[in-house]
């Protein structure tokens, strides 16, 4: 019977891209010269198990390259060799490396092969070179510990051996005679290739190689040639014997004593304990993989359920008879029930941020070596959850936001000593929960804003007019400004003014906002809110006319019913109303949608401040009915985009809302003005 | 390489490192079906990749047998083996 292994290939996959970032993860804690074994050892079971299932489903390039690597962490954890700063950029390297592999395998793409080779061989030399300067130490230590009279040694002995030409053929084994040398005492081996012809010309049964041997030992002469004894006679043997060569002494402190065993003894294969494999059938006893469709079908029904409740609710507020409180309890305790029914499901989608935050202190270290800075990255609340979508989409605009305060924010480490800062400028990554939202925070100790230098280029760029005055918070909202950019050279870090107006509108997108507070010489503080999840909304409904439409909570300032003495309609028809000392436009939502409302006075409906796209305004409608949960429908999806329009819902009475766009709302209402 | 590469068969690897154009840039001498090897194989190996190495070739070994670098330190070939010429 056959296995089909490609079943398993998806469980490799993610197995061993997450034990990636678990490596990724514990190579940057490590401590070059001191590192911590358990690290050492996580970082070895990961090449490990990536090898095992690489071989296993038939990838073998990954497995071959992995076993190299494992060559060297198997040197690395048994401390024949030290974890130095160049073996852990190395290492680093190879979980790019390794990712791009994996990727290429699982997409059936081609890889860098040349990348992969120059890798490869690189971790090869650098065991190689290692094994050659302990075996020179290891000979270097026995002779000095002869010199410093100790136990050991009487004697340097030379050996010169010259093998016949049918040396091979004879079935004679030099590294079996070596190897038996060794045990004398520490034998250094010089193989001399002079006489090797090229290897398209040579007789490959016959043997051209000759060998110079330095073998410190107390042993006899006779115990010695008793190696060599059964030699044939066109072998060549010179024997010769003189005082142990001492050490220099500076040298002394640098050998340590585990060092002055044979050197033939650092080839023995190492024979470390390793854990078993485990890809295929081998899931966590606490938790199961579960395809995300699964997840979202059952986000879907519940949904629905919600909405169903919501009608029987209501028709139940309608029954009268004997059995009414008996339902109306029942339907309370429904109620409860699908509320938490409701928020385990949404649950079940949450994810951990540190599935984002994991990538930066990679990016950070990268980023700040290539610009000679010093940055330390700080993470908080990395065990916040957020909804998978939300978590997939805030990726970006966060690696750009830290990566605009290593470049613009943090100041060279001269520059910072020099204003008086510690020289390691700080990025504070950070996630908590405030209300039914997530607030991450993304901050820096660096230079902060500078005011003029914005006010000039956005004047530059025609951004605000020449006398324009205006806030320092309105400044600083110009970097939102699309195209803005104050470097003066844009580099493949930043600077080529796609930047912080998408990070605004992706932000946007997900139903968030973002806020810059920032203080020239003491840094910026970047202030993203997001919904916890976009599968429901916290939202306030609205009535115009007949229709309902819910607003998000987020987006949602204050209501207030205006008096005509707050409202001011300027030259060009718009009106506009006094508002914590700034003056917002007034959107009348009827005339956006082309509905005929019940209140066309102002001061007869209500104002909705309601803020997006870095603006706020008033939105004018009929009535506030109430604040509610809903379920949100894609309106893309079935029907198409919609201007002002986000999605829809239904409502406990079955009738379908839509839910506002604020920021497209706004956006649109101000192009619809100018024009 | 073959899985016996012993004195007695030691022509056949020789043609087959014949075989690879001496202007090539990457070559890779996978081991990893390697069972049965000696000194003759070590010498013969440590030929090609001298001679490719001084001709610039990167040179890499997948699959190494713990036993053949044991073997290649024992005889002194270890760096010759890794293209240090």
């Amino acid at each position: 019977m056959t296995i089909d292994l490609t079943q398993f290939h998806g469980a490799f996959f993610d197995e061993s891209f997450e034990a990636l970032d678990l490596m990724e993860s514990t190579l940057l804690s490590l401590t070059p010269g001191s590192p911590d074994a358990e690290s050492v050892n996580a970082i070895f079971r990961v090449a490990h198990s990536i090898k095992g299932g690489g071989a296993t489903f038939g990838f073998g390039e990954i497995a071959s390259f992995t076993h190299s690597l494992e060559t060297l962490l198997e040197e690395l954890r048994s401390e024949r060799m030290v974890v130095t700063q160049p073996i852990c950029e190395l290492l680093l390297k190879s979980v790019d490396v390794m990712r791009a592999m994996l990727v290429a395998a699982k997409t059936k793409q081609q890889y860098d092969v040349q990348g992969v080779m120059d890798l490869q061989l690189d971790i090869e030399r650098i065991i190689l070179e290692q094994k050659a300067g302990v075996a020179g130490r290891a000979s270097m230590a026995t002779a000095a510990l002869g010199a410093n009279g100790a136990v050991l040694p009487s004697a340097e002995w030379r050996i010169d051996l010259r093998p016949g030409p049918e040396f091979f053929e004879r079935g004679a084994d030099p590294a079996g005679i070596f190897r038996e040398l060794g045990r004398f005492g520490s034998l250094v081996v010089t193989a001399r290739l002079d006489a090797l012809p090229a290897y398209q010309v040579m007789d490959p049964k016959q043997c051209y190689l000759s060998w110079s041997l330095s073998l410190v030992s107390c042993a006899a002469e006779t115990a010695i040639r008793e190696v060599f004894e059964w030699l044939n006679a066109d072998c060549e043997l010179l024997l010769t014997a003189g005082p142990v060569t001492p050490a220099p002494a500076s040298s002394l402190d640098e050998m340590p004593a585990p060092a002055a065993v044979a050197a033939v003894a650092d080839a023995a294969p190492a024979a470390g304990a390793i854990e078993p494999v485990h890809f295929v059938a081998a899931p966590d006893a606490g938790s199961i993989r579960v395809g995300v469709e699964k997840v979202d079908e059952l986000i879907n029904t519940v949904g629905e359920l919600v909405i169903t409740h919501a009608m029987l609710s209501q028709i139940s507020l309608r029954v009268t008879g004997p059995a009414v409180d008996g339902l109306r309890s029942g339907m309370q305790q429904l109620e409860r029930n699908m509320r938490q029914l409701q928020e385990s499901v949404m649950r079940v989608r949450m994810l951990p941020i540190s599935t984002v935050f994991s990538r930066f202190p990679r990016m950070v270290r990268d980023l700040a070596q290539r610009l000679d800075k010093q940055v330390e990255l700080r993470i908080t609340g990395e065990t916040t959850e957020l909804d998978k979508t939300v978590l997939e989409k805030i990726g970006d605009p966060l690696l750009h936001l830290v990566r605009n305060c290593i470049d613009h924010g943090i100041e060279a480490a001269t520059a910072r000593a020099a204003a008086g800062k510690n020289m390691v400028g700080t990025i504070n990554l950070a996630a908590s929960h405030h209300g039914g939202s997530i607030v991450i925070e993304v901050s820096d100790d660096g230079t902060g804003l500078d005011s003029e230098r914005i006010m000039a280029k956005a004047r530059a760029a025609g951004l605000i007019g020449p006398s324009d005055k205006l806030s320092e918070g309105e400044v600083q909202e110009l970097i939102f400004s699309p195209g803005f950019t104050t470097a003066e050279v844009a580099t493949d870090v930043s600077g080529r003014g796609v930047g912080m107006d998408v990070v605004r509108s992706n932000v946007t997108e997900l139903g968030g906002k973002i806020e810059v507070h920032s203080e020239r010489g003491r840094g910026s503080r970047f202030l993203i809110t997001l919904p916890l999840t976009l599968a429901i909304v916290d939202g306030l409904s609205v009535a115009v006319g007949d229709q309902i439409y819910i607003l998000p909570m987020m987006s949602t300032i204050e209501s207030l019913r205006l008096t005509p003495s707050q409202v001011t309609t300027i030259a060009d028809g718009r009106e506009v109303f006094g508002f914590r000392n700034e003056y917002l436009p007034i959107v009348r939502l009827y005339k956006f949608f082309g509905l005929t409302p019940r209140a066309r006075v102002l001061h007869e409906g209500l104002v909705v401040v309601v803020e997006g796209a870095g603006r706020r305004i008033g939105l004018f409608v009929d009535d506030l009915l109430g604040q509610q949960q809903v379920v949100i429908k894609s309106l893309e999806t079935h029907y198409g985009r919609v201007t002002g329009i986000s999605a829809a819902t239904i409502l406990g009475d079955g009738s379908v809302a839509l839910i506002l766009d604020v920021a497209d709302l706004i956006r649109s209402a101000a192009h619809r003005e100018a024009a | 390489m073959p899985a016996d590469c012993t004195v007695r068969n030691i022509g056949a690897l020789r043609d087959r490192l014949c075989a690879v154009p001496d202007n090539v840039r990457n070559i890779t001498l996978d081991l990893r079906h390697l069972q049965r090897f000696d000194s003759a194989a070590l010498q013969l190996i440590s030929a090609f990749t001298r001679d490719h190495s001084a001709r610039g070739t990167n040179l890499l070994t997948c699959g190494t047998p713990a036993a053949w670098d044991e073997a290649a330190a024992l005889l002194g070939l270890t760096a010759t083996l890794a293209g240090n010429v």
